[in-house]
């Protein structure tokens, strides 16, 4: 497991540019408010929910392991367990709105 | 192609200012990203607002000209004429307020200090000083389409340049004036 902490990323006036799935990863690329880019790889993710993130502010990132999408993804993509599984969510800065969630069990910028 | 909104003509719409305050939309003759940048200029002038205890009106008499972003979200509100339509903390704690005057502009006020202040090395009044950011959308689509049709015009403060920050400071004009 990696040691970043996706909570912690500073997305304040970012935008996601790229989000591209790759067997069991998912990888996030976003410009941060002075344009540089970076990437995220979320690993060994059992599904992800997108709406349309691509070219919105956002605002911040939050962990979760009580959303109840958790559970559906795990589900739906026949895990056995949710163990180690978390829910990373991407906040729009306009509506609060988790435009893009992500249910993996690690993360890390690459 | 017809009946289609493109970006020019997002840049080149009125604002409209609600219904129930006085005046007319000021119709800007504009060119331009910075002439659409001049519609936020518009959605001052197409709204009543209260400057020294005077009635102002809208339309090409009486009016008093809001060329700067005003110095606090509550100055903001009473020159749009429109209460915010959200206001939230950022992660930093610090107020973050945004109007929709109209159904294709937003402002937002925010700052992001990351424990910064301003002297400090680093600190980018940009961003991590209290600014607004305006986005303009064409009329007839939402603004996930016109994300989507790269229709959404971001304004950007004037001699942008990457890394500088493309929030608006107070007292800075409107850009397009």
């Amino acid at each position: 497991m990696s040691t970043f902490e996706f909570e912690k990323c500073r997305f304040d006036d970012a935008e996601i540019s790229c989000v591209a799935a790759d067997g069991d990863s998912l990888l996030v690329t976003y410009r941060d408010w002075q344009e540089q880019e970076h990437q995220l790889i979320f690993e060994m993710v059992a599904g992800y929910q997108w709406f349309s993130p691509e070219g919105k502010a956002l605002s911040h990132g939050t962990v979760d392991v009580e959303d109840p999408f958790l559970s559906l993804a795990c589900e739906m993509a026949d895990e056995d367990s949710m163990d180690g599984f978390k829910v990373y969510s991407f906040i729009s800065v306009w509506n609060d709105a988790k435009i893009l969630r992500v249910v993996a069990k690690d993360v890390r910028q690459i | 192609m017809e009946g289609r909104a493109t970006k020019k003509q997002a840049l080149q719409q009125p604002l409209i200012a609600p219904d129930d305050l006085i005046g007319g939309p000021l119709k800007l003759g504009a060119k331009g990203v910075a002439a659409g940048a001049g519609a936020v200029m518009g959605a001052m002038k197409s709204v009543g607002a209260k400057e020294s205890g005077v009635l102002l009106q809208g339309g090409k008499k009486g009016i008093k000209p809001f060329d700067k972003f005003p110095s606090s979200p509550s100055e903001m509100t009473r020159i749009l004429g429109v209460e915010p339509k959200k206001v939230t903390l950022t992660p930093d704690g610090t107020q973050r307020v945004i109007w929709e005057p109209n159904s294709n502009t937003r402002i937002r006020f925010e700052s992001h200090p990351e424990g910064l202040r301003a002297g400090d090395a680093g600190f980018n009044p940009r961003h991590h000083g209290e600014h607004y950011h305006v986005e303009l959308k064409p009329d007839g689509v939402s603004w996930n389409q016109a994300n989507k049709q790269g229709l959404i015009t971001k304004v950007k403060p004037e001699n942008y340049s990457p890394g500088m920050g493309t929030g608006f400071l107070h007292n800075e004009k409107f850009p397009g004036n």
